[in-house]
């Protein structure tokens, strides 16, 4: 008799930590792209927007943002990332015009979101069509598109199927699988049909049931092939809770609770939690009569956000729960005014855009496309408002980009309890993060290991340097796991770095070094092979024309702006400061090799090789004292360990010799006196690297520099005598407003006769993300 | 036998030690980040001399923050001023060798009494007049600051002859621009601030203020920036 409640497939504990680390500290990243499907060797700009998870507000804590390109093997093959300034930042890239047609996943994410699942960072699917025709039919995707392995989602309102209850069962069909189905789907008990429903082009279908206990059910799509596919339904229980949101106004949200567990438990309330992001927000009893309670929620009473609404049974055991969104702020309501909506080529278009319901200190960061649209390949295309409030927070894996709900919580039904992230990060609550916030810089971590054991190697000193005319080292020691962390400099971007172990007995050779590459890929989990519509190949063609032909006539704006990676030169003085006293060898007579150099010029510096082994030791007048142990001997800014690769050098060679012959503390180190060596080449020989350092580049792409006229956006117009296929009509990534100010923005019509869509995303400083769309037609 | 006792010394600060911990869990806030990958601060080795003496310092060891050129501040460290050589000591705590901070790379630094509050503030300035060819940076305690400033550069000097120290101290205010040396009378707050003379002389007698005493010479400085005086 007894009522134990399951959902899903585990018990969840009730959660009533509010887990900072994984929960307030947390962000989303959201992207606007400015177009939907890309040719290879196109240029991509977008602008990418990251919030604060719960308060949406931008620029709490990271400075870096990653991206990475993966195909549908889950391989980066593009990775690239960005510096970003208070959770904003434009930028634009160049995809390989190497890769060839398929289905590739954009994921942008920062170091502190790698501490959840990829799942939760931001993932865009892109068709881009390979610059060179293919005779492509069907395209791999990768099976993480399918929501993991179930392309099919089943899920009944609060988790559960009680003997004589009614309730509705959300039913999903991943965005893929849509175009294999038949669009209805059947409710089937033991191979006899019930009842059948239709499956909309969204995915999302639901039915009422009322099961009965013992009986097996299933919900059966028929595919297009002749197949078809089952989903059993979960077990029906004999005795059990169900929770429904049966009703919702713009001031509360009604709740039915059902039980046939009264008569042995003699109860009379049963308790509902509402938790807000791992936090109990509101704890309330539900009287229960004749099997059945009523509860109404004062939306004002509960946070705005996704919350979960858990149904406890007597015993304090979860008995059942569902999501709901309660909406309560007023939105921001984006008012755009086009002159007309019908355009011809090379037209003007005239915009003017204003923001309602914006608070006095409020200002709002927006960017604009104006875009062809294409057909439906857009997979998992949010908008800014329904992915920061919602899908951010859900794992769907639907095609949630043209679907109108009735309400949002009419989708939240389908959403199993274990793949919403707050809950997952509840359940985490004991976990170590593995991965720093980067609201400083960029942390280049790593671990080391021996070569021949594997083992790794603990408590050893690390330096870091790079080849530079000034010296800028760093050091740090590895834990009891081998590894070791540095937070980078700017001057240290774009620059080779070298790492070295100092100070052991273990032979630099014999180091395996394994450096945090930042990635953030899934699993792979296989692929499969999708059809591609006629409709859809003859876009992809075209597409491909579009672009080689805007290549080879590319007009030249005035605005082109350098994206590409530069290497920073480092400027200031070397961390040992004033040295006492630096010698320019171009002053004096030519010398041949260092110990020539070292024994006329440098009074104070002793290069020997004794028994094959050279050493470098320092006299320090001061104290009237000849240091027995080597000097730090640093070659263009990075230490050396083996003084031979000195000995070749001569004064046609060496620029600069400083020297400091007391002896220096730096952080915990000492050193016995400092001989910097800075060379006309300025590099380090590659065989002293390859013997005795890692060298490891951290680029940064240099985010575009966007005038403050706004002239990067494309609302040029291209003269009469060159072919004008924009499929981008108009893209501004740095618009804001401020107030009821209002915005006017024009550009020109293409030689396309089509429809393009303006879309526009955006946030306020508030947190308030805003969107809009909004179709304009080309025609002669 | 001091060569070899400097060098056994340094070979015992060559050793790390920093020893062996496991990194915190990452999701320290910036804060911690912050103290976590501290700037390294350099030093030269200072050697004692004078040993004994100990008005060549101005405090004892006391923890302090140290703000860097490059915007940097390092915190908590053990800090002595050293007003013969007008040198800023660090004692590091993992084998609490000393050593000379390079003036170079310093703004200023604060020393701590042991509850927490501020011993004493002390900027790296230039007070090179028009007339001086090269820079002159000093560390100057700040005494008061604000349209009039006041400082004190903690000298110590000795007596070439009997290599006797003894205090030297020389105090300047800020005003126009310039730093001028100043010795503590009445009057020279008058003689800088000709236009707030009758303000200065109200401040003085109302708060029955001695301004030969440093102390009252804050005060004084400290009532005139505020305008609370009359």
């Amino acid at each position: 008799m007894g009522c134990s409640y399951k959902i899903g497939s585990q018990v969840q504990p009730v959660p009533t930590l509010d887990d900072d680390c994984l929960i307030n500290r947390n962000e989303k990243v959201f992207i606007h792209f400015d177009g939907t499907l890309y040719a290879a060797g196109e240029s991509v700009n977008f602008k990418a927007y990251v919030v604060n998870a719960v308060t949406l507000k931008p620029g709490i804590y990271s400075n870096i943002l990653y991206f990475e390109l993966c195909n549908y093997k889950e391989e980066p093959v593009l990775c690239w990332n960005t510096n970003i300034t208070e959770g904003i930042v434009s930028d634009r890239i160049e995809i390989p015009d190497t890769l060839k047609t398929g289905m590739y996943t954009l994921r942008a994410f920062t170091n502190w979101m790698r501490n959840t699942s990829p799942e939760y960072c931001f993932n865009k699917y892109i068709l881009i069509a390979g610059i060179a025709k293919d005779e492509v039919r069907q395209i791999p995707v990768t099976e993480s598109l399918y929501n993991g392995n179930n392309a099919i989602e089943i899920y009944p309102e609060g988790g559960t199927l009680v003997d004589g209850i009614g309730n509705r069962i959300g039913v999903s069909v991943s965005s893929v699988l849509m175009d294999e189905i038949q669009p209805f789907a059947k409710l089937v008990l033991d191979d006899s049909l019930i009842e059948t429903f239709s499956i909309p082009k969204s995915g999302i279908g639901s039915i009422k049931l009322v099961p009965v206990y013992g009986k097996k059910y299933k919900i059966v799509i028929d595919l297009k092939n002749g197949m078809s596919r089952s989903v059993s339904l979960p077990e029906v229980v004999k005795n059990g809770y169900t929770i429904n949101l049966t009703g919702e106004d713009e001031s509360n949200m009604f709740l039915k609770v059902y039980t046939n567990c009264s008569q042995f438990f003699n109860f009379r309330n049963l308790r509902v939690l509402f938790v807000y992001k791992g936090k109990i927000v509101l704890d309330t009893n539900v009287p229960i009569e004749n099997d059945e309670g009523s509860l109404i929620v004062e939306r004002k009473s509960i946070p705005r956000g996704l919350i979960s609404v858990i149904l406890l049974d007597p015993a304090n055991n979860i008995a059942c729960q569902r999501l709901v969104f309660n909406d309560t702020e007023e939105k921001i309501d984006v008012n755009l005014k086009i002159n007309k909506e019908n355009f011809t080529t090379r037209d003007k278009v005239e915009m003017e855009l204003g923001l309602n319901n914006m608070n006095e200190d409020e200002e709002a960061f927006f960017s604009i496309s104006v875009r062809e649209t294409t057909p439906n390949i857009d997979y998992s295309d949010n908008n800014i408002t329904d992915y920061f409030q919602y899908y951010s927070d859900v794992y769907l894996g639907i095609n949630s980009g043209d679907i109108n709900f009735d309400s949002i919580n009419d989708l939240l039904l389908l959403v199993r309890p274990e793949d919403y992230v707050w809950n997952l990060a509840s359940e985490n609550i004991n976990r170590t993060c593995d991965y720093f916030v980067e609201d400083k810089g960029f942390v280049l971590s790593g671990q080391i290991f021996h070569k021949t054991t594997g083992k790794p190697i603990v408590n050893s000193m690390i330096l870091l340097a790079a080849a530079d005319s000034v010296s800028h080292i760093d050091y740090c020691k590895t834990d009891s796991l081998g590894f070791f962390y540095f937070l980078l400099k700017p001057e240290q971007n774009n620059k080779e770095l070298i790492l070295q172990i100092i100070y052991d007995t273990i032979k630099a050779g014999n180091v395996k070094w394994e450096i945090d590459s930042k990635h953030n890929t899934t699993p792979y989990q296989g692929y499969r092979l999708i059809a591609l519509h006629d409709d859809l190949l003859e876009y992809i063609d075209y597409a491909r024309k579009v672009t080689l032909t805007n290549k080879i006539y590319e007009f030249e704006t005035g605005n082109e702006t350098d994206s590409k990676i530069t290497q920073t030169l480092n400027r200031g003085r070397s961390f040992y400061k004033t040295p006492d006293y630096s010698i320019i060898l171009s002053d004096y007579t030519e010398l041949n090799n260092f110990k020539e150099i070292s024994d006329n010029l440098l009074s104070t510096v002793k290069f020997k090789k004794r028994k094959g082994v050279y050493s470098i030791h320092l006299y320090d007048p001061e104290t009237d004292n000849e240091w027995e142990q080597d000097a730090l001997v640093l070659l263009n800014g990075v230490p050396l360990t083996n003084f031979s690769y000195l000995e070749s050098l001569g004064s046609k060679k060496i620029k600069r010799i400083d020297v400091c012959s007391s002896n220096i503390l730096f952080g915990d180190l000492s050193f016995f006196g400092i001989v910097a060596i800075y060379t006309y080449d300025n590099v380090i020989p590659e065989n002293y690297l390859r013997d005795n350092a890692f060298v490891f580049r951290y680029e940064v792409h240099n985010p575009l520099n966007i005038p403050e006229d706004n002239s990067l956006n494309t609302a040029y117009q291209v003269p009469a005598n060159i072919p004008d296929f924009r499929k981008i009509l108009y893209w501004n990534p740095s618009l804001n407003i401020k107030d009821k100010q209002a915005l006017k923005l024009e550009f020109y019509t293409s030689d396309l006769r089509t429809c393009y869509e303006v879309n526009i995303q955006g946030i306020t400083s508030k947190g308030r993300p805003f969107s809009l769309t909004k179709k304009i037609y080309i025609s002669k | 036998m001091k060569n070899i006792l400097i060098s056994i010394g340094l070979c015992i600060g060559s050793i790390f030690f920093i020893h062996a911990q496991d990194y915190p869990c990452k999701c320290i806030d910036s804060k911690s980040l912050e103290e976590y990958f501290e700037e390294k601060l350099t030093a030269k080795i200072f050697v004692y001399s004078y040993s004994g003496n100990t008005i060549q310092y101005f405090n004892e060891w006391l923890k302090g923050d140290i703000y860097l050129k490059d915007g940097n501040v390092v915190k908590n460290k053990n800090l002595r001023y050293r007003g013969f050589g007008d040198q800023l000591i660090w004692a590091r705590n993992s084998d609490f060798q000393t050593g000379i901070i390079d003036r170079d790379n310093i703004n200023g630094f604060v020393l701590y009494n042991k509850d927490n509050s501020v011993f004493a503030t002390f900027k790296n300035l230039n007070i090179k007049n028009e007339n001086d060819k090269n820079d002159n940076f000093q560390y100057l305690q700040v005494l008061a600051e604000g349209d009039l400033s006041f400082y004190v550069f903690r000298r110590i000097s000795m007596q070439n002859s009997t290599e006797k120290m003894f205090v030297d101290y020389i105090y300047y205010m800020y005003v126009n621009d310039k730093f001028i040396p100043v010795k503590l009378r009445r009057t020279i707050l008058c003689r800088l601030l000709p236009q707030d003379k009758a303000l200065i002389k109200s401040i003085i007698r109302k708060n029955r203020l001695n301004t030969r005493n440093e102390t009252d010479m804050i005060k004084a400085v400290n009532q005139y920036n505020s305008r609370d005086g009359l």
